[in-house]
């Protein structure tokens, strides 16, 4: 018996690492392939740590007169941006979300109706929405909210659906059976069993806007990006460095906020 | 004995065509009894309680609750119905991040509008229903605690107090003791055997478990395959129905 395993096991074994070399192969392919396309020039490649410490020579010191005038209000902007997007996200997902759910809606027409709206929303990078909503509303942090908002409506929707989704029935259907109408039944079956991601998504979106709000000044739409492009175009170095210093506190910062609340929310 | 609470009359469910679940059932619960109903899984024990609750439509019959035919109730009438049923559930149900007093408070849903649920503002009598509750099935000192902080027994009383928060004229038990070993089973049936008679509650329960039909069960019913194969007093119940009930008699020995 023991020799039939050993054969068996050879032939199950000996077509995976086949297939194993051929997927390394193709991927070591991928990469020459790639370097070659994008022709990188050896000559400007060279120079790189000059030209790194000839940056960060320029850069030091930071403009600290600066970091007060105009970056901590900028950053401030960006702050509120990401916040009112991301509360006003939630305000409009949270209905969609719940008619996306297939436990709660039974309609199917409905449902992909949600799905589309989801999958719609992600499918642009807030990047091209803000550049869509600077057209329309002008430039300013009006868009930047615009944007924030349109990108975090499908991420916020599709996992609280699947939250939703995920809820025990057994809960519910003790619920409905002591006769409670379906606001109820929502109040008191789901609502306890979604609300732990409810807050999770939430803060977890916050956090992922206050970096995308970052960037979105670069297209006019409010917020640190702004100064960061203006400071570039006249190579104000030691304000570019008060700048990304700032995003990166403040990044961190929200992160470890996010990272504590969640823990205790869950 | 006085007329019947619950009629049921030819009631039949299939999920699949020529497959029924239930096939033309009859029984009555008449007022203040304990009926206890016996057999193998799958003999449509569960379905039968969920089609008086109306969880499920059945395909065709009728069940009778005071006047009302039950699965021809719709909406507002359906709730108005359901919310004078108790249940009590195989995996206790409890919603398992409210507290022990909420869950028990959720038993008065059916009698609450939404906007005071979403307040938690419960009226004064029915927090005090709920403490004289919590106090007779010895969780007083767990009220605020959350659900899921419960061991099996517990959670089945709190199941079975959230029941009787309904101020039920039928209490409907599904599997109350499946998921509980054995000591604890019979804790859990005498202390809502004691509370449903004191309140003069008639009792429909599910359970697999012979003895413990025996032991609680004013009449028993045994089911097989969809249909009522046994109805009578416990003693009544010999080997022989319980061979017909299970199949085959090499369990019992």
């Amino acid at each position: 018996m023991s020799e039939n395993l050993a054969k068996e096991w050879k032939n199950h074994v000996g077509p995976k690492r086949a297939l194993k070399t051929v997927f390394y192969a193709i991927i070591i392919a991928a990469l020459v392939v790639s370097l070659r396309n994008i022709e990188i020039i050896p000559e400007f490649l060279k120079d790189t740590p000059e030209q790194l410490m000839d940056l960060f020579r320029r850069m030091w010191p930071i403009d600290v007169k600066f970091l007060w005038g105009f970056v901590a209000p900028s950053i401030l902007e960006t702050i509120h941006i990401a916040t009112l997007g991301t509360i006003a996200t939630l305000i409009i997902t949270f209905p969609l979300a719940v008619l996306g759910s297939k436990n709660i809606v039974r309609n199917e027409g409905i449902r992909y109706v949600m799905k589309f709206i989801f999958v719609a929303s992600r499918s642009v990078n807030s990047l091209i929405w803000a550049l869509f909503y600077v057209a329309v509303f002008g430039p300013g942090p009006v868009a930047g909210v615009m944007a924030i908002m349109s990108r975090s409506i499908g991420f916020v929707g599709k996992l609280l659906s699947e939250a939703i989704e995920e809820s025990s029935r057994n809960q519910i259907e003790a619920v409905i059976s002591v006769g409670a109408p379906p606001v109820s039944v929502f109040l008191k079956g789901f609502w306890p069993q979604i609300r732990p991601s409810f807050l999770s998504i939430a803060l977890l979106r916050w956090d992922i806007n206050i970096r995308e709000t970052a960037v979105l000044g670069i297209v006019g739409a409010g917020g640190i990006g702004l100064l960061l492009e203006s400071a570039i175009d006249v190579f104000h170095w030691p304000g570019v460095a008060a700048i990304l210093l700032s995003i990166f506190v403040v990044v961190l910062l929200a992160e470890f906020l996010v990272t504590n609340l969640r823990k205790k929310v869950i | 004995m006085s007329e019947a609470i619950l009629q049921i009359r030819n009631l039949s469910k299939s999920y699949f065509h020529k497959q029924p679940v239930l096939h033309d059932v009859s029984l009555d619960v008449k007022p203040e009894e304990i009926l206890i109903i016996i057999g193998p899984s799958g003999a449509g024990k569960s379905t039968l309680m969920r089609c008086i609750n109306h969880l499920i439509t059945p395909s065709s019959g009728h069940i009778y609750f005071k006047g009302l035919d039950i699965p021809s109730l719709h909406g507002n009438q359906m709730r108005a119905c359901r919310r004078r049923i108790g249940m009590v559930f195989q995996e206790f149900n409890l919603v398992e991040r409210l507290t022990v007093l909420e869950n028990l408070l959720i038993g008065r849903l059916g009698y609450m509008k939404p906007l005071d649920a979403f307040l938690q503002r419960y009226a004064a009598e029915d927090i005090d229903a709920a403490e004289a509750l919590l106090t007779r099935l010895g969780l007083r000192e767990f009220a605020l605690k959350r659900a899921d902080n419960l061991s099996g027994g517990q959670r089945q009383r709190v199941g079975i107090g959230r029941a009787l928060m309904q101020n039920p004229e039928l209490l409907l038990v599904d599997e109350p003791t499946s998921s509980l070993d054995p000591k604890t089973s019979v804790e859990v049936m005498e202390i809502m055997a004691e509370l449903a008679r004191e309140r003069h509650i008639p009792v429909l329960v599910n359970m697999h478990d012979v003895n413990l039909a025996r032991r609680f069960a004013d009449r028993i019913v045994g089911m097989r395959e969809g249909r009522i194969v046994f109805d009578g007093k416990k003693e009544e119940l010999t080997n022989d129905t319980l061979a017909k009930i299970y199949g085959g008699d090499s369990w019992m020995h």
